[in-house]
């Protein structure tokens, strides 16, 4: 990723698959990596609020992932789609469920891709690395070291920025 | 990508560059890559409209890459449209583009890229940054399209536990 504080937060409810995870990343993902274990508490690393005040131990994430097995994981998306900050967060969705339904919603929900959550850990080994891969080479928006996104006052160099105006 | 009827449609200006992302996605997309031009473009390709009404010829696109700086339909006004409409909001759209400006970069997520990619100068580097593209979307699920080109509607209300008794759900987790 080609931010200049890279940070990933990892949503997941199952500890097992928490460990992993964070396991088979921190093999690739050279940057802080961060877990949580519900919506509710990604909600509140986002805003910096309770044990996650310091910004110095939980950076803002610059990309989040999250399972979306867990309860509140598509009020989770929701919630980050509705906040001007928060949706333009890149949001991967790793997932049990390959019914063609629960993929439709994640994409409406704002979700950047889905993949399917994979049994062993070998293969979620080598997806992981695909992804640190894949999404090392992708611009993110950037954040300042105190978590807030920076505001750039350029117009942008695409030509687009007169138009929107 | 893990659909049953993949089609990835290119949107650029350039010639050129279309060659060069053509050429790099090809071996593996074979004859399920397609281009347009400009972003209106695009929007008639999805609509299928008059020289895009064959579906067979233009298939309807299961993921899309754009650039941003186009004549006739930017980027931005193409994601904006496909924001809009429910069907083609979950198309995966991918940004390919030679801006670097951070308002640019945010503007695509906010309206709904799913990833944002450099363009690079040099045509070893696009080729090296398309295989990775081509790595990680060859993971990712998309939702499905039958060959109509409309995406399928299905009965079931889903497994991710949302509709089930929370006992069921943990019993197939565990």
């Amino acid at each position: 990723m080609k931010a200049r504080h890279p940070s990933f937060l990892v949503v997941e409810d199952n500890e097992d698959d928490q460990y992993f995870i964070l396991h088979a990343l921190q093999k690739s993902w050279p940057h802080p990596i961060h877990s949580v274990s519900s919506g509710e508490e990604a909600i509140l690393y986002l805003n910096g609020k309770g044990k996650y005040a310091d910004r110095k131990e939980f950076p803002y994430p610059t990309t989040i992932m999250t399972d979306a097995s867990m309860d509140d994981s598509l009020k989770l998306l929701e919630n980050l789609k509705k906040n001007e900050l928060w949706q333009v967060i890149p949001t991967i969705v790793l997932s049990g469920s390959h019914d063609p339904v629960d993929i439709k919603k994640v994409y409406a929900l704002g979700a950047s891709c889905y993949l399917l959550k994979p049994c062993d850990n070998d293969k979620l080994t080598a997806l992981m690395g695909k992804l640190v891969d894949f999404w090392n080479e992708c611009e993110v928006p950037e954040i300042d070291l105190s978590g807030k996104q920076l505001d750039t006052a350029g117009e942008g160099n695409s030509g687009a920025g007169a138009k929107r105006q | 990508m893990k659909a049953q009827h993949p089609c990835f449609l290119v949107v650029d200006d350039s010639e050129d560059d279309r060659f060069l992302i053509v050429h790099a996605l090809r071996e593996h997309w074979k004859d399920t890559l397609h281009c347009v031009n400009s972003g209106n473009e695009a929007i008639r390709y999805l609509n299928g409209d008059a020289e895009f009404a064959d579906r067979r010829k233009f298939p309807y696109p299961t993921i899309v890459m754009t650039d941003l700086k186009m004549p006739d339909g930017d980027g931005f006004h193409l994601l904006q449209n496909l924001k809009k409409n429910p069907a083609w909001a979950v198309i995966p759209t991918i940004v390919l583009s030679a801006s670097r400006n951070l308002d640019d970069v945010k503007h695509a997520y906010a309206l709904g890229a799913s990833c944002y990619l450099h363009k690079p100068g040099k045509h070893a580097d696009l080729n090296t940054l398309m295989g990775e593209l081509i790595h990680f979307w060859d993971k990712c699920e998309v939702p499905e399209i039958d060959t109509e080109g409309k995406m399928l509607e299905t009965h079931s209300t889903g497994k991710m536990g949302e509709h089930l008794p929370k006992f069921a759900d943990k019993e197939t987790r565990d």
